[in-house]
């Protein structure tokens, strides 16, 4: 074996030398070459942009659905009684029942190209209209005007959250209708400076079942598409929290549906 | 022709004047075919251009090259497995007519390298690979990508195929 193997090191050894020097680097391996770390440099290029664009997108996907960045409620479906959503609360302790719905940027009517900017809770002045009362039903309407100096628009859903002094109380915004809630279709309101908008929310201050009705002492409500919410004095037993509110609509006058 | 390129070749040039001659002499003996051995090598000097970026030891650059003849050396043999079995065919058919001249046979080298050179790819590699490069059989497992085990066996296969192969070549 021993014999074999020097006979086949003497063999490899020796038909190796046969090929002969190289001196030369040869110019097309060089092209190739560099067309191919080229080819690499595109490559990882590419695959950069698309995760920095694939990462982009992702956040902000997530930072437009985030609660805490979220606007109040855009519509995507008026009318019907329909999607729960939850208030939106600057308060940490808050307790929702349910996981915001993510707002649907609605194109605006015809002329959207000059449709003013969105209303800042800042600029609107907030308030309850008034309440009217119906076998266990309670219907509420809040108006919304503007007070700042320049044309603002609303359009969708405010989003609501009970308040017990300044402690939060758990809230599920209902968007649709109800026996107190006609059903309004979404529509975009144009409100110049000191013009008012209105929505109507209703809620049953007759339990079910186990459901408890606390009292409420104020509301947090935050205009369609806003962050910063305004809080109004209100009483209510509204049970289990949940209000079911219209979109805005311009005017206090509340459509028939 | 024969002039020594310029420093302008680049890193790549100089790992090609320093390591192209190792590295066409082992393709040379896995494949048989000094043109193949010397597009191979190309080849894999070009592979190993994008990532030379990469390569934090320069030391470690033959072993780089080494593993990269070997699999474009496989990668070959897989493809042209049928085009060298019917070649292999033809070969021991003129072998048969030629191996025998007026003196007995060509000589003892010839026929050895004949011999290996029948061999299956992964064989041949294997004994190319302990005898030429003097590598462990731990080191041939994982360029070959298998277990040392195997190895031993490619080599003890081998040899016993070189054997026979004499036998054959005494025993007509």
């Amino acid at each position: 074996m021993s014999d074999m193997d020097d006979r086949m090191r003497d063999l490899l050894r020796r038909k190796a030398d046969d090929v002969p020097p190289h001196r030369d680097v040869p110019p097309s391996m060089l092209r190739r070459a560099r067309r191919r770390m080229a080819a690499n440099g595109i490559a990882v290029g590419a695959i950069a942009l698309v995760l920095i664009v694939g990462v982009f997108a992702g956040f902000q996907a997530f930072a437009g659905s985030s609660p805490p960045a979220q606007p109040a409620g855009q519509p995507t479906t008026p009318g019907g009684n329909a999607t729960p959503s939850t208030a939106h609360s600057p308060h940490p302790g808050a307790s929702h029942s349910s996981m915001p719905v993510p707002p649907t940027p609605t194109p605006s009517q015809s002329g959207s190209t000059t449709t003013p900017a969105r209303c800042r809770a800042g600029n609107l002045q907030i308030q309850e209209v008034g309440s009217n009362g119906a076998a266990g039903s309670i219907q509420v309407e809040v108006s919304m005007r503007n007070v700042g100096s320049a044309p603002c628009s609303l359009e969708g859903y405010p989003g609501m959250l009970l308040l017990s002094g300044t402690t939060p109380m758990q809230t599920k915004v209902v968007r649709g209708s109800s026996v107190v809630v006609p059903s309004i279709a979404v529509r975009l309101a144009v409100l110049a400076p000191g013009r008012v908008a209105a929505y109507v929310f209703g809620y049953s201050d007759v339990p079910t079942g186990s459901e408890t009705c606390p009292t409420s002492t104020a509301l947090e409500v935050t205009p369609p598409n806003a962050y910063a919410h305004a809080t109004i004095p209100f009483s209510s037993t509204a049970c289990g929290g949940v209000l079911t509110t219209s979109p805005v609509f311009p005017g206090v006058r509340v459509p028939s549906s | 022709m024969n002039e020594r390129p310029d420093v302008d070749t680049g890193k790549l040039g100089e790992l090609y004047l320093l390591h192209a001659d190792d590295a066409v002499r082992l393709a040379y003996l896995l494949t048989g075919d000094r043109a193949l051995a010397e597009d191979l090598v190309q080849e894999a000097f070009v592979r190993l251009a994008g990532r030379l970026v990469h390569l934090r030891d320069p030391e470690a650059f033959p072993a780089y090259l080494r593993r990269t003849v070997v699999n474009l050396a496989n990668s070959t043999f897989r493809r042209r497995k049928v085009e060298r079995t019917y070649l292999q065919r033809a070969r021991s058919e003129v072998a048969a007519t030629v191996t025998r001249g007026p003196d007995g046979g060509l000589e003892d080298r010839d026929q050895m390298w004949q011999a290996l050179e029948e061999l299956p790819a992964r064989q041949r590699a294997a004994i190319v690979l302990r005898y030429y490069e003097d590598l462990s059989e731990a080191t041939i497992a994982d360029l070959l990508k298998c277990r040392p085990g195997t190895v031993k066996s490619l080599l003890s296969r081998g040899l016993e195929g070189m054997r026979n192969h004499f036998r054959g070549e005494t025993d007509e």
